[in-house]
């Protein structure tokens, strides 16, 4: 093989093109939808990283409750389950969302867009009345480790949710303002990753927070 | 040190990586085991997280758990030490040229070596028993802090100056702060392994051992070297501004240089790069010369197209601004000055959104001018150096 198509075929992986060969390889650099799109991704997967530390601790500290209330005594699983029926609902809303924005129709997209933040809306009350429940009953960060595991754990969780929010009102509002341009869709395409990967880590935390930590 | 693992490790894997790109680029030759030099960096990276409690051997923990950290503790030499006899292979063999940013990296491999010797000993739980928080300890992580970081960052700042203001610092000035940094630590630094093992802590307000008092004022004239050094630095920014227009670096590549930079004019334009370059392994721009060498410089012109380059913005110094107040009003419950904060870094995030043109373009035809006149000036060098007729 020449070193031209060795380094079409393999070492050329972001399409950087040749000083020497002159003309031989044009392909450019990839296309701003994929750059952007793969530095929100590495966003993402830090984000997750961060989370993971969080369940990690989580789950470490389940048991140290140091004689206060542990996860069978708080948490209502009702709550929690109208919870994660909101925010997957939202997921789906915002999916809508996306196709709306894909065949440009910005009623739908309003629509859908608006139903997102009304779900999305739905979990945050649900969330801070729980909270503030808890808090009530004596049972906020500083009680046990469990318990400050936990606020760390769910309360990062539902920030993100907060900031997505404030997010998805600024997106409707630029597509309001200035249409479906390039720019915009982009920042749609990430606004979406962004929501339905709140989703996927509060089905985790759904999973490991509530069910396994109700019965300890 | 209560805390520093593996933030040790942060500071100087970026050091390890200056290293690399300075001890391969003046000893003429491609970097030795790259693989395992990669290879090390991950291992360096995993092991660092399971060595922090070296800190707490004292702190009774038991024997399970001391043996445990205190062999971790000694396991991540064993990538260390490929990464330092990598560099050792790579100047073997090679013409090796003694500027300023080498003589910085010899010196560490030197100094790093001692200090992960004795970082070694300190690994081992009975001999720590001993020395935990002694002028042992602190000679040791000078040692390795300062042998690796400071001196890969004065490394650094040697090599890439021109890069980055278009002219080199003065050689002779950067000779002699090396070489009074250098045994200025040494002279400082060395002694103090002596009153360490003769039962010093650290941190004391005053002491009534005689038999320490030499070693100190050992490290006392020492610190008068090192503070000539730093001195030397500040004087060797001085000269170099001066003499500016003498020390200009008009190719592009003050080193004879291997990587990419060294393929741009200095400072390089705001595009970097006119055409991208296509990349085929390590030392690119070593390539490139190398081809150029043998079948003279390319005639050929690429065909230079527009550069969309994106519009400078203070958005981030702004938002940061904003997310301070916000943090610092956090901690102390001013609950107003958490509004403030938030609102402003929001609004300041929507403004940036909201701009309409964010990028502007370089025409081909200004692409095209700087470039040629870097070219030009690499050709120049190049019929200086009688490679190409």
């Amino acid at each position: 093989m020449t070193e031209t198509t060795y380094a079409y075929a393999y070492g050329d992986p972001h399409r950087l093109r040749s000083i020497q060969q002159g003309a031989a390889v044009h392909e450019g650099p990839a296309p701003k939808r994929i750059v952007t799109a793969y530095g929100f991704w590495i966003f993402l997967l830090s984000d997750i990283v961060m989370f993971s530390c969080f369940f990690a601790s989580y789950t470490v500290l389940l048991r140290q409750t140091a004689g206060g209330p542990g996860g069978a005594q708080l948490f209502d699983l009702k709550s929690t389950a109208a919870e994660t029926a909101f925010l997957l609902l939202s997921s789906f809303a915002c999916g809508l969302a996306s196709i709306a924005a894909d065949v440009r129709s910005a009623r739908w997209f309003q629509a859908a867009m608006a139903l997102t933040f009304v779900l999305g809306l739905g979990f945050l009350v649900l969330e801070a009345r729980e909270f503030a429940g808890l808090v009530g009953r004596g049972a906020g960060p500083t009680r046990s480790a469990f318990l400050s595991a936990f606020f760390t754990l769910v309360g990062c969780h539902g920030l993100h949710v907060s900031a997505g929010i404030l997010w998805l009102l600024t997106m409707m509002a630029q597509v309001y303002a200035k249409g479906f341009r390039a720019d915009i869709m982009r920042r749609l395409l990430c606004f979406a990753l962004f929501w339905h990967a709140l989703d996927i880590i509060w089905v985790a935390i759904f999973s490991v927070v509530y069910l396994i930590g109700s019965g300890t | 040190m209560a805390w520093g693992h593996p933030e040790v490790y942060i500071l100087v894997l970026p050091a390890f990586g200056i290293f690399s790109e300075v001890v391969s680029t003046f000893s003429s030759k491609v970097l030795f085991g790259y693989r395992s030099m990669v290879l090390a960096t991950m291992a360096i990276c995993i092991i660092s997280f399971m060595v922090w409690l070296h800190h707490f051997f004292t702190m009774g923990a038991g024997p399970d758990v001391n043996a445990i950290f205190g062999i971790a503790s000694m396991i991540i030499a064993v990538p260390t030490g490929v990464k330092i006899y990598n560099w050792l292979f790579t100047m073997f063999g090679g013409r090796v040229r003694f500027a300023v940013p080498m003589l910085w990296s010899i010196g560490f491999m030197v100094t790093f070596i001692i200090g992960g010797l004795t970082g070694v000993l300190l690994a081992v739980p009975p001999a720590d028993f001993l020395l935990h928080n002694s002028l042992f300890l602190v000679a040791h992580f000078h040692n390795v802090i300062i042998g690796a970081v400071l001196f890969g960052a004065f490394a650094g700042y040697t090599y890439w100056f021109p890069k980055a203001f278009g002219f080199s610092l003065d050689e002779a000035t950067g000779k002699a702060a090396f070489w009074f940094t250098l045994i200025g630590f040494y002279v400082t630094f060395m002694p103090l392994y002596v009153p360490g093992l003769l039962g010093m802590t650290r941190r004391m307000q005053h002491y009534d051992v005689a038999a320490w008092r030499p070693w100190m004022i050992a490290a006392g004239i020492g610190t008068v070297l090192l503070t000539i050094g730093v001195a030397l630095q500040v004087l060797q920014l001085f000269v170099s501004i001066r003499r500016r227009s003498e020390l200009r670096d008009t190719t592009g590549d003050p080193w004879d240089g291997r990587s990419l930079e060294w393929a741009t004019s200095s400072p390089p334009p705001v595009f970097n790069f006119a055409v991208l370059p296509n990349v085929t392994g390590e030392d690119a721009c070593w390539r490139v010369k190398e081809h150029a060498r043998q079948h003279e410089l390319d005639n050929r012109e690429p065909d230079y197209d527009d550069i969309e380059m994106p519009r400078n913005s203070p958005t981030g110094f702004v938002c940061a601004f904003f997310a301070t107040v916000m943090g610092f009003a956090l901690i102390w419950h001013i609950w107003w000055m958490v509004a403030l904060g938030g609102v402003g870094a929001f609004a300041t995030f929507v403004a940036f959104a909201w701009r309409d043109h964010d990028e502007y373009v370089i025409a081909a035809a200004d692409v095209a001018r700087i470039d040629r006149a870097n070219v030009a000036a690499r050709r120049a060098a190049l019929d200086l150096a009688g490679v190409v007729q």
